[in-house]
């Protein structure tokens, strides 16, 4: 079987990808040569990755689900890192005892 | 195992048969009997310890390319769930902005209607305190922007002043940023080329409207005067620096013949940085655009046309080539993390709707008034409800295309046969593209092999 183009999409086409059909074709200047990634307008995915998410050029597997950035009081509701206890009417609670901020998209209505 | 339901076959060279698969996107050549080996895979109960090596290379391929599923899994509810989860993704935030609503072109087909209003600073500092508070959240991973217009160059300095202020919180933040335009390219110069790379914008979209003659009656300046020589040499210039798409708008006039079309953009063509596609002029945004309705063509008339498009330029060795992947979520009107933000602070959800103050759902000076109407119906825009689309082979990519053909608008839109345009063009033209497609790559191969052989003998 020979492959005429080769199979993939990218977990999240978050912006119009570029449909490239061969890395010297790709945008991303990240991608070239990197001839088993899908290749996107933002970045290059491997869809599998043993430590549950996906890599990127063979940098580092970012988690999926997304990290949190905050090291005191001020993570937002949703904070698995620093808050690993979930108290139904104060939200988030992180390990040093601080309640994280509830957070609401502003963007949205 | 079974045969996946999004699987489309053709006839390829030499009795081979060639598959695409909508959901994978993989598109394979099977010779003869490799593909009598798939049909026993998808159609016996088979046990894949007594296959041979070279049928375990084969099996394994099929299922990589999505041809063949498990018997349990229902296809249609995987391009549910991946869609739920890209729409409804909180990883990623996405904006749409107008640093002006002015153009320095004047358009006969122009569907926006011409305010020359440019983001004031209570609403470009707005913007930048919205933005600000979206980072806080954690989920945050994805920052995406398109600039648009009117003309984005003729707001030059707030898309520097915005885009520097984005990229700084992105670094912080340790989010990924891109950004890319929409632009007449009339004022895209080297200088702006460069320091709009270095802002990260990975690619500027420009539009042709056929060759010089048919293009400077159309693409005229706002005073009057033709554009199409200095819009082809900035995207020559600027190509140095930021790749560059050029959208090639093809109507009924422009398709009775692309030779004299062809000829005027070889000069871009194959060129680094530089990619060519066509695009279907529409009729159906507003009453502004109802002025070119006799010049449009239908989907399935585009269809067609996009076949001679890519037959013609196959011909001319001009290297475009046409494919179609998966896709996880609609346009970003239906996406509650994207919006489109106008000059005076007003949101639309779609980019037809830019100037339309019927369909606005809200503005930013104040996020608490908002017109529910115009804002729920689009992000709970639903492609899996549609009785027409139900097992539909093309769902993966097209996941019923674009939303603004299924809403009910307050605007009067002209909507002229609706029922008929609904569908992406590639449903009645998908073979003979993957086709022209198929041509192209054999001979792209053939040449790679003729080259390797030479040097090996040199
Ligand atoms: S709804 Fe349709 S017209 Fe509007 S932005 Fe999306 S794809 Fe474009
Ligand atoms: S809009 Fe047409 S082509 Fe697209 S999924 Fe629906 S039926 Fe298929």
């Amino acid at each position: 079987m020979n492959w005429i183009i080769k199979p993939g999409s990218p977990i999240d086409d978050f912006v119009p990808y570029c449909q490239a059909d061969k890395p010297s074709q790709c945008n991303y200047k990240d991608c070239a040569g990197a001839e088993t990634y899908t290749c996107t307008g933002v970045h290059c995915e491997v869809l599998t990755c043993v430590a549950g998410g996906y890599t990127c050029n063979n940098a580092s597997c970012v988690d999926y689900w997304g990290q949190c950035f905050q090291t005191d009081a001020t993570c937002p509701t949703y904070c698995p890192t620093y808050c690993p206890t979930y108290c139904p009417t104060k939200g988030w609670i992180c390990t040093d005892g601080k309640v994280c901020n509830p957070y609401t998209n502003p963007i949205l209505p | 195992m079974k045969e996946s339901m999004y699987n489309i076959w053709m006839e390829g060279d030499n009795g081979a048969k060639l598959c695409y698969n909508a959901f994978a996107s993989g598109f394979a050549e099977l010779d003869k009997e490799t593909y009598k080996f798939f049909m026993k895979c998808a159609s016996k109960k088979i046990d894949p310890n007594n296959f041979t090596d070279k049928e375990k290379e084969s099996y394994e391929q099929f299922k990589k390319g999505g041809m063949l599923v498990e018997e349990t899994l229902n296809e249609q509810d995987r391009v549910k769930l991946k869609f739920l989860q890209s729409t409804y993704s909180p990883n990623s935030l996405g904006y749409t902005l107008l640093p002006t609503m002015a153009c320095n072109f004047k358009c006969t087909y122009c569907f926006e209607e011409q305010k020359p209003v440019s983001m004031s600073r209570e609403v470009i500092d707005k913007i930048k305190e919205m933005t600000t508070e979206a980072f806080k959240s954690s989920y945050l991973e994805y920052f995406a922007i398109t600039w648009f217009g009117g003309e984005p160059l003729l707001g030059y300095d707030t898309v520097i002043e915005l885009s520097d202020f984005f990229i700084n919180l992105c670094n912080e933040r340790k989010v990924k940023y891109s950004s890319h335009m929409i632009s007449n390219c009339w004022l895209l110069d080297k200088e702006k080329a460069k320091a709009l790379s270095e802002r990260k914008v990975t690619h500027i979209q420009a539009t042709i409207d056929g060759p010089p003659d048919i293009h400077n009656q159309r693409r005229v300046l706002r005073g009057g005067g033709p554009t199409f020589d200095r819009i082809v040499q900035n995207v020559l210039e600027a190509s140095e620096f930021i790749p560059i798409a050029v959208r090639v708008n093809v109507d009924k006039e422009i398709a009775k013949d692309f030779t004299p079309l062809f000829d005027s953009i070889k000069i871009l063509a194959g060129k680094k940085n530089i990619s060519i596609y066509p695009g279907l002029l529409t009729s159906e945004a507003t009453k502004a655009c109802a002025s070119v309705e006799n010049m449009c063509l239908n989907v399935q008339e585009y269809a067609e046309v996009l076949t001679k498009f890519y037959q013609s330029a196959i011909e001319k060795n001009l290297g475009f080539s046409w494919y179609v992947r998966s896709m996880s979520s609609s346009c970003c009107a239906t996406r509650p993390t994207s919006t489109v933000i106008c000059p005076d602070g007003s949101l639309v959800r779609c980019w037809n709707q830019v100037g339309q103050e019927k369909e606005s759902y809200g503005n930013i000076m104040d996020m608490k008034a908002i017109n529910g109407e115009n804002y729920f119906k689009w992000v709970l825009f639903n492609p899996f409800d549609k009785e027409e689309c139900d097992g539909c082979v093309f769902m993966p990519c097209c996941l019923a295309n674009c939303p603004a053909k299924w809403l009910p608008m307050t605007t009067d839109f002209t909507q002229t046969d609706r029922k008929l345009e609904k569908c992406a063009s590639y449903k009645y033209n998908i073979k003979d593209l993957l086709k022209i497609t198929y041509a192209e790559k054999k001979k792209e191969a053939q040449k790679k092999q003729e080259e390797e052989k030479a040097a090996q003998k040199a």
